[in-house]
C-alpha cells in the first residue's frame, strides 16, 4: 500500500513544483515591461527513484535560472556608450552651428563682405566724410560679429564644462548604487538570485554606460566591478572610487579618486563627448576664429599704416585686440576718427591708392592661403561637417542600440543546442545580405563614376 | 518593395532604396527568416542598378537627378552596412561564447567551434 501514499506524495510535490513554475511565468509576464528585467526559468530536478530502497522518485523545484547573459548585456552597454557620446556631441555642436550661418545677413561672413565693400566705396571718393564714416561703422559691425561668434562658442564651452560636473556627479551616484548592491551580494550569497537586485544593478550599469565608457567584470562572489575606460577602478566590490573634475586653463580634466588625471581614458558616453568638446573641438573653432581676427586686424592696420590720412599723417590703426587674450573676443575698433583713415598713399596725398590696396585685401589670400571670407567659410564648413557627422552617428548609434536590444531579447541563453542552431542561421543570413549589400555598394560607386563621366 | 513597372533609372534607384529600407527594418529587429526574406528584393535591386549603369554609359539622360538619387542610396547602404557589421560581429562573439560553454576551449585557447546538433521530433 506504500505505492498509493507514494503516488499521492509524488503528485503533491509535482503540483507544488508546477505551482512554482506558474508563479515564475506570472512574474515574467508581470515584469515584461520592467526596464532591465531578465526572464527567469524554474528549473526542475528529478528526485531519486529506487523502489527497492523506498525512494519514490518524483520532481522537485530547482533554483530559478536567470536568462540574463553578460555578453548580451555588454553588447547593449557598448551601444549605450556610443549613443551617449554622439547625442551629447550632436546636441552641443548643434548650438554652435547657427553662429556660423554663412547665408545669414547679419553674421561674420556678410559683415566681412560689407567691410571690404566700404573700402571699395572709398576709392570712388576718398575724401568723402560719409564714405569714411561707413568704413568705421562696418569695421565696428564686423568686430562685434566676431566677438559674438567667439562668445557664443565660449558660452557653449562653459555650459559643457558645467554639464561635465553634473555628469561626474551622476556617475558617482550610480557607482554608489552599484556598490550598495554589491555589498548585499557579498553579505548574503542567496541575494545573487534576487531578480530585483539583478534588475537594479543592470539598470544602473546601463545608465552608467550612457555616461562614460566602462567595462564590467563580475567577481566570483557576485559583485560587479566597474572600471572607467577599462583601467580606472570606479566600483570594486562595495567600495566606490569616486571621480572628480577640474578645470585648469580652460582644459577639463577628469581625476580618479587619488587625483590622477585619467582624462585620456574617457572616450565614450556623454562624459567622453564633453571632454572632446571642451578640450579639442570648441578650442579648435576658437583658435581658428582668433587666427582670422588677428590676421584681419594686423593686415588692415599695416596697410593703413603704409598710407597717409587727410592731414598727411601716417595712417592710424583701425582695429585693436588684446595680444594676451583671445583676439576674436577682444577685437574692436580703435578711437580712430574719419580724417585719420589713410585712403591715400604717401606718394599721392589726397588720392585713393591706399583705399584700392585695402579693397584688394578682401579677395587676396591673406590668411593660410585663403582670403578672409574663404577662411571664415572653411571654418563654417568645418562646423557644419562636424555637426552633420555627429547627427549621422547619433542616428546610426540609435539604430545599433535598438538592434542590440533586440538581439538581447531574442536569445534565451538557456538551451545551448537551440541557440547554436539559431546562431548558425543568423551567421548565414548576415553573410548573404552582407554580400549583396557589398555588390550594391560597388554598383552605386560605379554609377556615381558613370554620372561624373557624363557631366564632365 | 513593389518594383517599378517602368524603366526610369531614378525609379530603379528609388526601388533599390525601398529594398534597403526593408533590410534596414529587418536588421533593427533581426531574425534569420526576415533577413533571408530580403534577399530576392536585394538581388532584383542589383540587377536594376546594373541596368542603370549600362544606360548611363550609353546615354547620359538626366544625370543630375540620378546623381542625387544614387547619393541618397549610397548613404542608405552605408547605414545598413554598419548594421550588418555590428549584427554579424555580435553573432560571431555569441557563437564563440556558446561554443566555449558547450565544449570548452581548444588546446590553443580558442573557444571550441559551435556545432548545432540536428534533432528529429516524432509525433502521433
Amino acid at each position: 500500500m506504500g505505492s498509493i501514499s507514494s503516488a499521492l506524495s509524488i503528485a503533491a510535490s509535482a503540483l507544488t513544483v508546477f505551482g512554482k513554475t506558474f508563479d515564475t511565468i506570472e512574474n515574467n509576464i508581470t515584469n515584461a515591461n520592467t526596464p532591465g528585467y531578465a526572464e527567469q526559468e524554474q528549473s526542475l530536478q528529478a528526485e531519486a527513484f529506487d523502489p527497492a530502497t523506498g525512494l519514490a522518485g518524483g520532481v522537485a523545484a530547482g533554483p530559478l535560472i536567470s536568462t540574463r547573459e553578460e555578453y548580451l548585456e555588454q553588447g547593449v552597454r557598448d551601444q549605450q556608450q556610443s549613443l551617449g557620446y554622439s547625442t551629447q556631441l550632436a546636441g552641443d555642436l548643434g548650438q554652435v552651428q547657427p553662429l556660423f550661418d554663412l547665408t545669414s545677413t547679419t553674421g561674420v561672413a556678410n559683415s566681412l563682405n560689407s567691410f571690404f565693400n566700404t573700402f571699395s566705396q572709398l576709392t570712388v571718393n576718398p575724401n568723402d566724410e560719409v564714405s569714411r564714416q561707413a568704413v568705421i561703422t562696418a569695421a565696428d559691425t564686423l568686430a562685434q560679429n566676431i566677438n559674438q561668434s567667439a562668445s557664443g562658442i565660449q558660452q557653449v564651452s562653459a555650459n559643457a564644462t558645467s554639464e561635465t560636473g553634473t555628469v561626474v556627479t551622476q556617475i558617482n551616484q550610480l557607482a554608489s548604487q552599484i556598490a550598495s548592491i554589491n555589498q548585499q551580494y557579498q553579505g548574503n550569497s542567496q541575494s545573487t538570485a534576487d531578480e530585483s537586485l539583478d534588475t537594479d544593478v543592470h539598470n544602473a550599469l546601463e545608465t552608467l554606460s550612457g555616461l562614460a565608457n566602462i567595462s564590467v567584470i563580475r567577481s566570483s562572489n557576485g559583485a560587479y566591478n566597474v572600471y572607467l575606460g577599462g583601467q580606472t577602478p570606479l566600483v570594486l566590490g562595495d567600495t566606490v572610487s569616486a571621480i572628480s573634475t577640474s578645470n585648469v586653463s580652460s582644459r577639463t580634466a577628469i581625476l580618479d579618486s587619488n587625483g590622477n588625471d585619467v582624462t585620456s581614458q574617457i572616450t565614450g558616453g556623454q562624459l567622453g563627448a564633453l571632454v572632446q568638446e571642451t578640450n579639442t573641438t570648441l578650442p579648435g573653432y576658437v583658435n581658428t576664429l582668433n587666427t582670422l581676427a588677428k590676421s584681419l586686424a594686423d593686415t588692415v592696420n599695416s596697410t593703413l599704416a603704409n598710407g597717409v590720412d587727410e592731414n598727411g599723417n601716417a595712417g592710424a590703426a583701425l582695429f585693436s585686440y588684446d595680444q594676451a587674450s583671445n583676439a576674436a573676443s577682444t577685437i574692436a575698433v580703435t578711437g580712430i576718427t574719419t580724417d585719420q583713415i589713410a585712403a591715400a598713399s604717401a606718394t599721392a596725398p589726397g588720392g585713393n591708392d591706399n583705399a584700392v590696396a585695402l579693397t584688394g585685401l578682401g579677395t587676396s589670400p591673406e590668411v593660410g592661403g585663403y582670403s578672409f571670407t574663404q577662411f571664415y567659410g572653411n571654418l563654417g564648413a568645418q562646423v557644419g561637417s562636424d555637426v552633420s557627422s555627429a547627427q549621422q552617428d547619433q542616428t546610426q548609434d540609435q539604430d545599433q542600440l535598438t538592434q542590440a536590444q533586440a538581439q538581447r531579447s531574442s536569445v534565451s541563453g538557456v538551451d545551448i543546442n537551440t541557440e547554436a542552431a539559431q546562431v548558425l542561421q543568423f551567421e548565414q543570413a548576415y553573410t548573404a545580405v552582407g554580400k549583396l549589400v557589398s555588390v550594391l555598394q560597388d554598383l552605386t560607386t560605379t554609377i556615381i563614376d558613370a554620372v561624373q563621366a557624363t557631366t564632365t | 518593395m513593389t518594383p517599378s513597372s517602368h524603366s526610369d533609372p531614378v525609379a530603379y534607384i528609388n526601388d533599390a532604396r525601398a529594398s534597403i529600407a526593408d533590410l534596414h527594418a529587418a536588421l533593427i529587429a533581426p531574425s534569420p527568416d526576415r533577413l533571408l526574406g530580403c534577399l530576392p528584393a536585394l538581388t532584383e535591386a542589383a540587377v536594376r542598378l546594373g541596368i542603370v549603369e549600362n544606360r548611363l554609359r550609353a546615354d547620359s539622360g538626366d544625370s543630375g537627378e540620378i546623381a542625387c538619387a544614387v547619393k541618397a542610396l549610397k548613404s542608405d547602404l552605408r547605414g545598413v552596412a554598419k548594421l550588418i557589421e555590428h549584427g554579424a560581429g555580435f553573432y560571431r562573439g555569441w557563437a564563440r561564447f556558446l561554443g566555449a560553454a558547450a565544449a570548452g576551449y581548444t588546446p590553443s585557447g580558442e573557444a571550441a567551434p559551435l556545432v548545432a546538433r540536428g534533432s528529429v521530433v516524432l509525433e502521433g
